[in-house]
């Protein structure tokens, strides 16, 4: 088992500014020492709820804003130690697939235009006879055929759900290792959603992807990846096999998430932990465990100290005071 | 215990004018929501859902016209009465909630104060008893009533979406339309959102009707479901038939597109295509073109929407060739 890419205590702290002048008043933790790592050709899901931090961490780990301190080593290489240069070399080795294909594609451009693009920036297509034969054979792959009636349309013209084959498309065209997929199919309707998360399985096999796929819906994760990984407030607060920790969920965020996940079957029964409230911001963190709280678990250790997030079995990690147990 | 129905919808056909044609937004749409029951309104984008729910309401944008039905709300119907007359019926019988709390609300005046001008205007009640009610409301919706005077942007998603219940309950109306109540908030948010409504349906006898594209909620929370496509509906029964043995294959499609954290992990149902333009349906069955079972006929003639089973609504051709095959089991 390698590696593909392996992230250490990452922080990404926003400057808080506000009062007379703009004056910092404090620092929004959006992402507050995170570390993890994916195993090659694997899907790390990372999940939580709105403000838990996992859009940032996905652009962070791609360096597409800076961080505030941490490591990610992509196979190795530290990439926020590579100077700009390194960087834009290593850039078609790691690609995003945003959430919104409407604005992730210049709507001035036609199909062919926006997959060529990354070709000619980095200088990867010998002349147009192979920027075509490579447009055309990553059209094939995301399955927007016929070719012929794709490839000078605008993205207007297409339905969401081809918009969104585009921009795979797009992020393919430099042959990446790593990708991070951001909420890829949630402006999707149902019945078009299936068709992008089967893609995208197709397509981690034919080009021996590695992802790290962000989303709300723990259900979707389950279909998608093998891993999972919960976040809360900035730091992970469970990390796992995605089949053992919906079966048994040890933080009691997990447990609550899970349990309120809606079920398409009404006549499923089972018990839904109620917690009060909502997460709050990220400029003022509980002291502690950032969960206590919320949590009808949490004694004195956790209104005091942080947990750290700790290994308790084969692959899975939690961060609880409670779980040593 | 017969039930009797709050309201109901028959043949109703809304149409939106455009600069490319007229829209058939909704073409011929029957349902009825049975007094202190919630009736799921499920369907993609486009499917009419919502034009369903603002033809009900009366309040469909300039452009958009009811051609054709009935709407009887509690005896009355609602298509013989004109704008005076609905807005006396607005909030007072029945109500709405929107999915964007923060857009639906005044952004500088406080919500306490947006609330009681609704009770003052209908109920022509003095300042001191629409704020009593707006209390009242907000303990009913489980908000400290002291945040009343609280302004939009200092509440948090759920707390918005409980103002917008508390707004919409302000004249304690019979039915309640909600229109993607919980789409935007996270699901532990949503679950206390939709265990609120449970919570209220049960104290005032509410009858609700949910719109929603998401068919996990509804399995949680409806007591009938109405299947739309394209401006029809195309399935319409209780829950639990819908859910463990729809008639039509749209139904089935929509329902397997769902992944769930229980079960065994299967494959995921997809329906290739998208839906039609409304402008120019598809002859015949509207899902022909996207139906994996559509024979020449469906392109052809389009199928009566029939009672198949006791409560149990389809338009399909060919119910029982595919009764079996559409089943989806336990999971």
């Amino acid at each position: 088992m390698s590696e593909e890419l392996v992230v250490k205590d990452l922080k990404k702290w926003f400057p808080e500014r506000g009062g007379f002048f703009s004056k910092k008043t404090g620092f929004v933790k959006a992402v507050d020492g995170v570390s993890f790592d994916i195993v090659k050709g694997e899907v790390l899901c990372l999940a939580g709820e709105s403000g838990c931090g996992k859009t940032t961490t996905g652009r962070v780990v791609l360096r597409l804003i800076e961080p505030t301190s941490g490591h990610v080593y992509l196979h190795g290489v530290d990439i926020f130690e590579l100077n700009k240069r390194e960087l834009r070399e290593m850039r078609p080795e790691m690609q995003m697939i945003f959430q919104d294909p409407y604005e992730s594609l210049d709507p001035r451009m036609d199909i062919f235009s926006i997959l060529a693009e990354p070709l000619e920036v980095n200088r990867a297509a010998s002349g147009y006879r192979e920027t075509m034969e490579r447009v055309e054979k990553v059209l094939n792959d995301v399955r927007l055929v016929p070719i012929r009636e794709f490839i000078r349309r605008f993205p207007h013209e297409l339905s969401g759900g081809q918009r969104q084959r585009v921009a795979i498309a797009r992020a393919l065209m430099l042959n990446p290792r790593f990708m991070v997929a951001d909420e890829p199919v949630s402006m999707l309707d149902a019945s078009i959603r299936t068709e992008i998360l089967n893609l995208l399985k197709d397509l981690r096999e034919k080009y021996d992807l590695t992802f790290l796929y962000i989303t709300h819906d723990i259900a979707q994760a389950r279909y998608v990846g093998e891993k999972i990984m919960i976040m809360y407030l900035g730091r992970v607060v469970e990390r796992g096999p995605i089949e053992d920790v919906i079966m048994d969920p040890i933080h009691p965020y997990t447990k609550a998430l899970i349990s309120n996940v809606p079920i398409p079957d009404p006549t499923a029964d089972r018990e839904r932990i109620m917690i009060k409230g909502e997460t709050p911001t990220p400029i003022d963190l509980p002291e502690g465990c950032r969960f206590h709280p919320r949590c009808r678990e949490a004694g004195t250790a956790c209104k005091e100290e942080e947990p750290e997030l700790i290994k308790i079995g084969p692959e899975r990690w939690v961060a609880c005071h409670k779980a040593l147990r | 215990m017969v039930a009797t129905p709050i309201l109901e919808v028959e043949g109703l056909v809304t149409h939106y004018f455009t600069s490319q044609g007229p829209v058939e937004a909704v073409s011929g749409v029957s349902f009825a929501v049975d007094e202190g029951q919630t009736l799921g309104l499920a369907g993609e984008s486009g499917c009419g859902k919502t034009t369903a729910a603002l033809s009900i309401m009366g309040l469909l944008p300039s452009n958009g016209r009811i051609m054709d039905g009935k709407i009887i709300l509690d005896g009355e119907d609602l298509l013989k009465k004109d704008e005076a007359a609905m807005r006396k019926i607005r909030w007072k019988k029945v109500s709405i909630v929107f999915q964007g709390a923060m857009n639906a609300l005044n952004p500088v005046i406080n919500v306490g104060e947006q609330i009681a001008e609704v009770i003052i205007e209908k109920e022509r009640a003095s300042k001191e008893k629409a704020w009593e009610r707006v209390r009242e409301l907000f303990k009913l919706v489980e908000i400290e009533p002291s945040r009343a005077q609280g302004f939009p942007h200092e509440f948090s998603g759920g707390m918005r979406q409980r103002v917008m219940i508390a707004m919409a309950l302000a004249l304690y109306p019979k039915l309640v339309i909600a229109d993607e109540p919980i789409t935007a908030l996270d699901v532990i948010v949503q679950n206390q959102i939709l265990d609120l409504m449970r919570h209220l349906q049960e104290k005032l006898n509410l009858s609700q009707i949910l719109i929603t594209h998401d068919l996990s909620v509804i399995a949680e929370t409806c007591d009938k479901v109405g299947i739309m496509y394209a401006g029809k509906l195309m399935e319409y029964a209780d829950a639990t038939p819908i859910f463990k043995a729809p008639l039509h294959p749209y139904t089935s499609a929509l329902i397997g597109a769902y992944p769930s954290i229980v079960g065994e992990k299967r494959a995921l149902k997809f329906i290739s295509g998208a839906p039609p333009n409304l402008i120019d349906p598809p002859k015949g069955c509207r899902f022909h073109p996207r139906c994996p079972f559509a024979k020449n006929v469906c392109n052809r003639d389009e199928p009566k929407y029939r009672e198949e089973e006791a409560d149990h609504y389809v338009a399909c051709h060919f119910v029982d060739e595919l009764r079996d095959k559409l089943r989806l089991g336990d999971g």
